[in-house]
């Protein structure tokens, strides 16, 4: 617009005279009509595809989760209902009715349903006589096909809303000895005390590299001021295959006397890792644990059987020749290898979700609960992570007593026949979970996974009794603390990608930033990471290209759903197979 | 604007720093056009999944369940007695005939109509049909120990599923601006003769071979689908009165199957 000014004419100079003024106002315009041609569109079906495509905030999940099981725990019950079912490991002849719990009780998809089932007899041909009878128990509960794929496991959607550093936790060994701190000390590392060195072996991987620093903590070590407590990593790893993902070392040099005196006999220490130890603050990471929230309840996710699909194991079956009530040549089942496909109706939609940095979130989980609805197990399930398993005894982590490990999902116990049965209930959306241990460092701009977490489940030694609390099966074992099954409950589900490069920018211009922007105060300059476009992927496999129609992307993840046994699998302890065993602690 | 006669000069007055602007609006007003023009001539987005409806679940024997049972009942001499027999259209169930029965079927067809009016052949609009093949049917043992297929099938998420879902859209707005919106269908079934070729109607009351059926009354039962999640997507087949445009009682439970009769009319 072209500012005009009006001077009186009496103000223009000195003495000039009062006159009349006329201005002309033109109503013409500089803009011109549009002409045809002046916007020429070229019509580019593709072009058009990839804006809606990398528009639209609606995923559809779907896929296929195979139970990965062997059912290895035999005891016995004195609960008649559980005890006419058992896998017995004799024939029932011997009286002895010590068995495994039948598979159904850990099956996605239940088969012993209640259901009606029809027999029809004629005299002649044409007639059509039928019997509609009930198959099926309902001695200790009633469960129909209907409720068969929800009764002991329900599949939720979650997105990590927030996380917590202050979740305490506990790390134990093989004496007893434990170790209470909270997530964000860091990585729990074991020290073996060497002539010149210390060397540190950590359960989980523990992300440092040589070259890096190490912050510790733990006893009387986190009395020292933190700038006394850095340590130069001399070096990662040690003669076994991949251990520099495990093992840190440090030179004896790098402590004072006193600070040597304390490691000598500190056991265990907590570690965190830190690039600069002129710049403590800025260049250590965070270590924390994501809290999930639900985002989808239990009727919204269709759980069937995956067309003819099993997996490469075995059925583990037998007619048992008599059972506790006297039935004869009844089938029963101790392991059944299932494929099941898990469909979410609904399509999600991201739009409004802010994850635990305040952006739209580029992942959801698929959460996977033990619903318990028969009650044979304790519930809640008991949470942890990688470094709460060992080889040969149980982590005082998972005590009932302590709180750190308590999932505090609902349930309603039951009383029949003088046992109670805890049954798991339905999660409401927004129900929230811990999540997975996470390492996040600013300058590195990522989170970093150092464990999943898992859930912990255990039979009540009322109900059935395999010796979850005896020590002579798994050492430290108890009334408040049982070994039991271990199951991770969060599977990751990407659903969009940002680049593993870091963008950076130094701009007063914040409004065009992408949200998941971080101003680096250290350099002083804006960083995020690019979202890649659908459909693009780049050639280190970074991207993602999940089918695009009806307005929603279509996810497919196929899950390996790992059931294991707390004490027998022997593969849970520090890194791969015979690398090293914490057993030595 | 007017400008009303009166005695004396008039003024107009004019703002000198007056910006009509009759450009405004135009560059977004041209581009929200644009794009709305492009997204409805190319490649519109629209919903076209379907997905899978069980038959609403019903309590029978105490037992929550969704079972749904079909009897297709043959006619011979005017008569529906004894009518749930293959043979009485000639199909014999010997090892050498028995592919007749295999290859033969039973179709039901879903129908709409504008408005939900009751359906005939100038209103109705087939939406989609759905096959129930009789090696997939119930099974009478007689007392001689022979067993028969016989034209009685069942449905459950335990057993022949094929027989029970459903599919159809979970959001039917790519159906707006035509008659097919709605969960409402009128169902009704014929039976395809691999014997002899033939494709048999069938009704939903017995009539004798001298009456002369109702294409609204005699033919259909009516179906109605339920998106409310509870406690998933669900179907519900009733009867249907057509004078009143309402639904009667349910069937198609183990206690009240849905009855088919074939149509013979002899004029």
């Amino acid at each position: 617009m072209i500012k005009k000014k009006i001077v009186h004419p009496t103000k223009r100079y000195s003495g000039s005279e009062a006159e009349n003024l006329n201005i002309k106002l033109g109503l013409e315009r500089d803009e011109q009509l549009l002409r045809e041609g002046d916007r020429t569109i070229i019509l580019d079906i593709a072009e058009l595809y990839k804006k809606e495509r990398n528009e639209s905030t609606k995923y559809k999940i779907y896929g296929k989760s195979k139970m990965i099981f062997r059912n290895l725990y035999s005891g016995l019950t004195t609960y008649n209902p559980l005890k006419n079912t058992l896998y017995d490991l004799g024939d029932g002849l011997d009286g002895d009715w010590m068995g495994y719990l039948p598979y159904d009780e850990f099956a996605f998809i239940r088969r012993d349903t209640v259901r009606e089932v029809a027999t029809a007899t004629g005299t002649t041909i044409g007639e059509f006589n039928q019997t509609i009878t009930l198959s099926g128990t309902t001695d200790h509960s009633t469960i129909t096909v209907l409720d068969s794929s929800t009764w002991n496991w329900n599949y939720h959607l979650s997105y990590v809303y927030s996380h917590d550093g202050d979740h305490p936790m506990k790390y134990t060994l093989s004496g007893g000895t434990t170790y209470d701190f909270t997530a964000s000390a860091g990585v729990p590392f074991r020290v073996i005390v060497y002539d010149a060195s210390y060397q540190l072996i950590s359960p989980i991987k523990h992300n440092m590299s040589l070259g890096e620093f190490i912050i510790l903590s733990g006893s009387t070590m986190t009395s020292l001021t933190m700038s006394e407590r850095v340590f130069n990593i001399s070096s990662v790893g040690d003669k076994n295959y991949e251990s520099e993902l495990y093992v840190v070392n440090i030179s004896k040099s790098e402590f004072t006397p006193n600070q040597i005196t304390i490691m000598d006999s500190i056991g265990v220490v907590f570690g965190q890792r830190c690039l600069d130890r002129t710049n403590v603050t800025g260049t250590t990471s965070t270590y924390y644990v994501h809290k999930h929230k639900t985002l989808t309840t239990v009727d919204e996710c269709i759980i069937d059987n995956a067309g003819f699909e099993t997996p490469i194991f075995e059925i583990e079956r037998k007619l048992q020749f008599e059972t506790a009530d006297q039935r004869n040549d009844v089938y029963i089942e101790r392991n059944r290898p299932e494929s099941v496909l898990y469909h979410f109706k609904n399509a999600l939609d991201i739009k409004g979700l802010r994850n635990n940095f305040n952006y739209t979130p580029t992942e959801v989980y698929l959460t996977t609960t033990f619903r318990n609805k028969n009650g044979y197990f304790d519930y809640p399930p008991r949470n942890g992570w990688k470094f709460n398993f060992h080889n040969t005894w149980v982590d005082n982590h998972f005590d009932t007593t302590f709180s750190g490990s308590d999932t505090n999902l609902p349930f309603t116990s039951v009383n029949s026949s003088g046992f109670t049965f805890k049954q798991g209930d339905e999660l409401p959306v927004g129900t929230e979970l811990d999540g997975a241990f996470v390492e996040y460092n600013e300058q590195d701009f990522k989170e970093t996974i150092l464990s999943e977490g898992f859930h912990k489940i255990s039979s009540d030694v009322l109900n059935f009794n395999h010796g979850q609390t005896s020590t002579s099966n798994f050492g430290g074992v108890s009334q408040t603390n049982p070994s039991g099954l271990i199951y991770q409950p969060h599977y990751r589900i990407k659903l969009r990608e940002l680049s593993p490069y870091v963008e950076t920018a130094n701009t007063n211009n914040i409004h065009n930033l992408p949200e998941n922007v971080m101003y680096d105060e250290l350099n002083s300059v804006w960083k995020w990471r690019d979202l890649y476009d659908h459909g693009y992927v780049d050639p280190d496999n970074f991207g993602t290209n999940h089918p695009f129609t009806n307005g929603q992307h279509y996810v497919k993840s196929d899950i390996n759903f790992l059931f294991r046994n707390e004490e027998r699998f022997l593969n849970k302890g520090v890194g791969i197979k015979n690398f090293t065993s914490d057993t030595d602690c | 604007m007017k400008l009303r006669y009166e005695n004396g000069d008039k003024k107009l007055v004019i703002g000198t720093n007056q910006n009509f602007r009759t450009d405004a609006g135009w560059d977004e007003s041209f581009q929200t056009y644009e794009r709305e023009l492009l997204e409805d001539l190319i490649n519109p987005v629209e919903n076209y999944e379907t997905c899978r409806y069980i038959h609403k679940p019903y309590t029978s024997n105490n037992i929550l369940q969704s079972d749904i049972w079909f009897y297709f009942y043959f006619k011979q001499n005017n008569s529906y007695t004894l009518g749930l027999d293959y043979f009485r259209v000639g199909i014999g169930q010997s090892d050498r005939n028995v592919v007749d029965l295999k290859n033969s079927f039973f179709k039901l067809e879903f129908y709409k109509t504008p408005n939900n009016d009751p359906p005939n052949r100038q209103n109705r609009r087939l939406v989609f049909s759905k096959n129930l093949n009789p090696m997939i049917g119930e099974e009478v043992t007689l007392t001689s120990g022979q067993e028969l297929k016989v034209p009685v099938f069942m449905g459950s998420p335990f057993k022949n599923k094929e027989n029970m879902y459903l599919f159809w859209f979970e959001d039917d707005s790519v159906l707006e601006e035509t008659l097919l919106t709605g969960g409402t269908f009128f169902m009704t079934a014929k039976f395809h003769n691999a014997y002899n070729g033939e494709k048999t109607q069938f009704t939903n009351n017995p009539l004798s071979d001298i009456s002369i059926p109702v294409e609204e009354e005699d033919l259909y039962y009516i179906v109605e689908m339920d998106r409310s999640n509870a406690p998933t997507y669900n179907y519900m087949i009733s009867e249907y009165d057509h004078i009143n445009q309402k639904t009667g009682n349910r069937i198609g439970t183990s206690t009240s199957p849905i009855n088919f009769y074939e149509m013979i009319v002899t004029t």
